[in-house]
């Protein structure tokens, strides 16, 4: 399994491309913008994009989907029914799915959006906003923000150390880093 | 990505490293090992998926080489350079780097979280969206290098110097950044105080 990180500037977001050593299906992950280097990444890699996969839908992690459903045949994933006027295949939290061969799972987080969720792809957790290297998402008020350092603690903390973390914003990440240094969530 | 297989060392939960059934810990013949993974980072040009967690690499010179989404956590760099390297997706975390040099290297999408800095040197480098949360950094100086996106936060410094580096986006909050001194280099674009900057989203 490949997986690319491309980082936009418009909203300082991360989008992260996953598919085969050669070529074949693929799943991008928080399409906040379309551009050349995206576009030559899929095609360079003989990738057809299959499926989108939405961690939570604010506007600079979304932005790209209109355009690459002009080009690609492409199903997109959300907790919500519709993205963009787009009706999704919903997911909810516990779902195992198998995507291009990928077994995927959702893990639902609550606090930094409505419809927040983590994909677990193999040893990798793509966490969009909810967690990142040192930090967790934004939340509207103290009682969110309560409710995603619990829900982080109780779905993603009692996984196993060893996933990697891959965030909608800033440097990769490991989950065994993230449960020693992440001063939001210190454990200790 | 590398892969992630279970050491088969019975009760072992660690992932195996490249080419073993076991993780290096569990390994019979360390030095072998070892001794094969030197050879093959100098026979090789692009290094793709290498997890050699856990070993020690000593007085080596890498000059040259593309690292792409390999795992080197909990490693042992000692006198080692990395002369103009290209790294993507790396996974440093929790290494101990001491009299090492990073020279003319880019670095993009990288860990170095928990490691130990121990009088080393990044010198011309683009560090960018790199994680060096947690890390102990004693006598040890960027210079010249940017370092844009990336992150020190809960970082311990002692004599530590930013020479000339680009610190647009980088946050230190958590941090005690009294030991660190910073000599031409745009402190004011980064983010001391967690109240700098909203979380995220």
């Amino acid at each position: 399994m490949k997986v690319f990180t491309i980082y936009h500037t418009n909203g300082y977001i991360n989008t992260y491309l996953i598919g085969p050593e050669d070529g074949g299906e693929a799943i991008l992950i928080d399409p906040g913008q379309v551009d050349l280097h995206l576009l030559n990444l899929i095609e360079y890699n003989n990738y057809y994009l299959k499926s989108i996969f939405v961690t939570h839908s604010h506007e600079h992690h979304i932005k790209g989907i209109d355009t690459l459903l002009k080009i690609y045949e492409s199903d997109v994933y959300s907790k919500l029914p519709l993205i963009k006027k787009v009706e999704t295949v919903k997911v909810n939290d516990g779902d195992k799915i198998n995507i291009s061969g990928y077994d995927v799972e959702i893990i639902d987080i609550n606090g930094h959006s409505d419809d927040s969720v983590v994909y677990k792809i193999r040893n990798i957790l793509f966490t969009g906003d909810v967690l990142s290297a040192g930090m967790i998402g934004s939340t509207v008020n103290s009682e969110s923000r309560k409710i995603l350092q619990k829900e982080i603690i109780k779905k993603i903390f009692t996984l196993k150390s060893d996933f990697l973390i891959l965030p909608g914003h800033g440097a990769p990440t490991t989950l065994n880093v993230e449960k020693k240094i992440n001063p939001y969530l210190n454990l200790s | 990505m590398f892969a992630s297989n279970i050491c088969e060392f019975e009760g072992c939960s660690s992932i195996a490293v490249t080419d073993e059934k076991y993780c290096f810990n569990h390994i019979e013949n360390k030095k072998l090992y070892s001794e094969k993974i030197i050879e093959r980072i100098k026979s090789e040009q692009k290094i793709i998926n290498l997890n050699i967690s856990g070993i020690t690499l000593n007085n080596i010179q890498i000059t040259g080489k593309k690292f792409f989404s390999c795992k080197f956590s909990e490693m042992h760099f000692e006198n080692a350079v990395f002369n103009d390297c290209y790294m993507r997706q790396c996974f440093f975390d929790f290494s101990v780097f001491k009299n090492c040099v990073f020279n003319e290297t880019n670095i993009k999408f990288v860990c170095f979280a928990g490691s130990v800095f121990d009088n080393c040197k990044f010198e011309i480098c683009d560090m960018l969206h790199t994680n060096f949360n947690g890390i102990k950094s004693s006598k040890t100086l960027f210079s010249e290098s940017d370092l844009y996106f990336s992150s020190f936060i809960k970082a311990k410094f002692n004599e530590t110097m930013y020479n000339d580096c680009n610190l647009r986006k980088v946050s230190f909050y958590f941090s005690d950044v009294n030991n660190i001194k910073f000599k031409s280099s745009n402190q004011e674009d980064a983010y001391f105080d967690k109240r700098d900057r909203l979380l995220l989203g």
